[in-house]
């Protein structure tokens, strides 16, 4: 929620791969189709893929456009990258309730059982 | 990014009241912006003076390099005000053409998004509801190929799914005719955000606020928040 459009754009694209099965080597849609379908400005699609190159997911070939990266573990990184945002907003939002790490550490704990 | 216009030290009063005080800001090609601020604050007049829709006591709008001073000088502006200007007796289509007699439409834009709707263009335009003749009025409007482009409160009459549409019809355009500029205004600042580019934010007669987006996502996460902490509650948006 408490995050610039952009990351949550960008963790849309990420999401989508991973809904649409995506395989590594595979083109993406261009920067113009995703802006269509999310409704966002081309600009703010940009700045989501230029915060995602810096996790090596893709890769850009000048004139054809955007890949998912071919490797192994790339479906990995982007489920990590997706699982470490939601961490990371989760925390956030338990640190705003004022709660030590011991006692969210609880909360899991007794959620996950 | 090229300049398409610009507006130049434009003042504006009405009786004592100041509406406007030496106002200046250029606008480029492929920008997408909002304009901003409270009710009655001079949005919709600013894209009218832009429209000449209405005349400004001093300052001047330069267009495509030259001074707008007479009517030929607008025709690369399209003006989309909150009110339907569509013919009610006329159909969907006959609306379109007689649009398309004095503009250069681009008429693949028109008939996709009327098919997307679910309409014929046989429709009289009075037999359609509310929300369906402003749809109708935006795709007709936006379908003139322009260099600028000025949506007075696009959102306001519609229900969540026509909104959604309305957004893909702008970003479409934005990215159908990349040399052209796109103004909105609205009070929805959460619905209009997304397709944002850039805003600009009127208060008491002066720009306050010429940012792009992504100036603003440096210092906040969103447009809301950073009008919020810039103003605080004297933002006082009651439909966010």
């Amino acid at each position: 929620m408490n995050e610039p459009l952009y990351i949550k754009i960008a963790n849309q694209i990420l999401s989508d791969i991973l809904v649409n099965q995506i395989m590594p080597g595979q083109k993406l849609s261009s920067v113009r189709e995703y802006a269509l379908a999310y409704k966002v400005n081309a600009k703010t699609v940009q700045r989501a893929f230029e915060y995602l190159d810096q996790k090596q997911i893709f890769y850009s070939v000048i004139g054809e456009g955007r890949f998912l990266a071919n490797s192994d573990d790339t479906i990995d990184l982007i489920k990590d990258q997706l699982i470490y945002e939601e961490a990371k907003q989760f925390v956030r939002k338990m640190q705003t309730y004022k709660l030590s790490l011991e006692e969210v550490y609880q909360i899991i704990k007794e959620n996950y059982e | 990014m090229n300049e398409i216009f610009s507006v130049e030290n434009l003042s504006m009063s009405i009786g004592k009241k100041t509406i406007f005080e030496d106002i200046t800001f250029k606008v480029y090609s492929g920008e997408i912006i909002g304009l901003l601020g409270h009710n009655g604050v001079g949005k919709s007049t600013m894209q009218r003076i832009i429209a000449n829709r209405e005349n400004a006591q001093a300052g001047t709008i330069v267009n495509n390099g030259r001074v707008q001073t007479i009517a030929t000088d607008f025709n690369n502006i399209v003006y989309v005000p909150d009110v339907i200007i569509l013919i009610p007796n006329l159909t969907v289509i006959e609306n379109f053409e007689l649009i398309a007699k004095s503009r250069n439409c681009n008429i693949n834009f028109f008939e996709s998004y009327i098919k997307t709707i679910r309409l014929t263009g046989k429709e009289q335009v009075k037999s359609l509801s509310k929300g369906n003749q402003e749809l109708v009025q935006i795709i007709i409007l936006l379908s003139i190929n322009a260099a600028i482009y000025l949506l007075d409160e696009p959102f306001s009459a519609v229900d969540v799914f026509r909104r959604e549409l309305i957004q893909k019809i702008i970003i479409d355009l934005s990215l159908r005719n990349e040399s052209s500029s796109v103004i909105i205004t609205s009070h929805l600042i959460n619905e209009i955000e997304p397709m944002l580019s850039r805003v600009l934010y009127l208060d008491e007669g002066h720009i306050v606020i010429d940012k792009d987006l992504d100036q603003i996502y440096e210092q906040s996460n969103n447009l809301l928040q950073y009008l919020k902490d810039h103003f605080g509650e004297k933002v006082g948006y009651d439909n966010v």
